[in-house]
């Protein structure tokens, strides 16, 4: 399952879209483990409420690659 | 049980009852509005004995017997009812704030080890590690923590708090995870998300990968063990929505859930409200925390159409 990366990662928000090369962002977010195997990343996406986050990275067939829990303190 | 702890109500006159409420707005021109399911789904909250009836109470009460109510256009009425069934008050923000109250009996577990695995690989951290393994129902778990104790920022969950947690998760969750790594560290990428949304604040609790592992990160305040279990049964309904329908909640296969959204009406929680997929989690999280509880028929009352497609990914009614 695991590929060389297409280039590009598309980072979803509130705030819209953005394209990010590979190569701008760290090679844990570029790429997950998948039986030992790096797999691409190539969509992340956010949403934000309140003192969470969640974050979601998902593979070039629309997997979901993992899931990030993220909580902000006041 | 005390279901409204964790939302404060505000000082105010006592309110009139939910029923009350309903009795007078069952005979204004918005009442025909609603279809016969929204219409149960209000008499429900308004007689139930659910947190969510709970704050009914008040919630609908003062806002449905409000003169600007009484007054509005019945549109405007239904504007402002439709408002009042997806916000706070009456919303929880998780509902795990809610589902606190229908704990059911953790299942018994044994934890075993520990024995030691070297150069383990945790993320950004390859290190020694102790391995224990949490044995619930016949099913072993892995949970690997570093050999040295040392953990940075210090305050870590246990491999206690992590086989509680683990035995109190519905099969269904319980079956998602294969492996837990107890970090050493905080989650590397912090700072490229605090770069990349803007804010600083924010750090990583718990990574959950898609063949099962959980890499649970260390904090400077302490998390309980609900709070662990909360998660974890949260990202079950990523997990089987995603396999389902894949990662567009604006695409045509997760049409028959916006469906159930739409006809539904009312949202599990405020959170909930900030994606379907979002939705679909915090539903999953509710439906299976309710499952098997005296609040499970009233439950399904008040979110038929999400309960009936829940039916069909865990098997059922029970």
């Amino acid at each position: 399952m695991s590929a060389a990366h297409p280039g590009k990662i598309v980072f979803v928000d509130a705030a819209g879209e953005r394209v990010m090369a590979v190569g701008e962002v760290p090679a844990t977010v570029a790429f997950v483990q998948v039986g030992g195997a790096p797999v691409p990343v190539v969509r992340v996406v956010a949403v934000t409420q309140g003192d969470r986050r969640e974050i979601k990275s998902y593979g070039v067939d629309g997997a979901l690659l993992s899931t990030t829990y993220q909580q902000s303190r006041a | 049980m005390n279901s409204n702890a964790a939302i404060p109500v505000p000082a105010r006159p006592a309110p009139t009852t939910a029923s009350e409420a309903l009795a007078a707005v069952s005979t204004m021109p918005v009442w025909p509005l609603r279809s016969p399911p929204q219409q149960s789904q209000l008499n429900t909250l308004a007689t139930g004995s659910s947190p969510l009836a709970a704050r009914a109470t008040w919630a609908l009460g003062l806002k449905l017997t409000s003169p600007e109510f009484v007054a509005a256009e019945p549109a405007e009425q239904a504007r402002l009812l439709k408002a009042a069934l997806s916000e706070t008050p009456l919303l929880p923000g998780v509902v795990s704030t809610d589902t606190a109250s229908q704990v059911k009996t953790a299942a018994a577990y044994t934890v075993s080890g520990p024995t030691l695995d070297a150069a383990h690989a945790f993320p950004g951290s390859i290190r020694d590690a102790d391995k224990f393994v949490v044995t619930i129902g016949g099913r072993e778990v892995p949970v690997f923590l570093p050999h040295d104790g040392q953990f940075t920022p210090p305050v870590q969950h246990t491999v206690e708090d992590v086989a509680k947690a683990l035995a109190s998760l519905p099969a269904p969750s319980l079956g998602q995870v294969k492996q837990v790594n107890i970090d050493p560290i905080a989650n590397p990428e912090d700072a490229f998300w605090a770069r990349t949304y803007g804010m600083a604040n924010f750090s990583s609790y718990m990574t959950c990968g898609s063949e099962g592992r959980i890499d649970i990160y260390p904090a400077n305040d302490p998390r309980d063990v609900k709070y662990l279990a909360d998660t974890l049964v949260h990202e079950t309904g990523h997990a089987w929505s995603n396999k389902a329908w894949g990662d567009d909640p604006q695409g045509p296969a997760w049409a028959p859930w916006r469906e159930a959204v739409r006809q539904d009406g009312l949202l599990p929680s405020t959170y909930a409200g900030s994606s379907p997929a979002e939705d679909v989690a915090e539903s999953t999280a509710l439906y299976l925390a309710m499952k098997g509880t005296p609040l499970a028929e009233e439950y399904r009352k008040l979110y038929p159409k999400r309960f009936e497609l829940l039916d069909r990914q865990f098997g059922g009614q029970s």
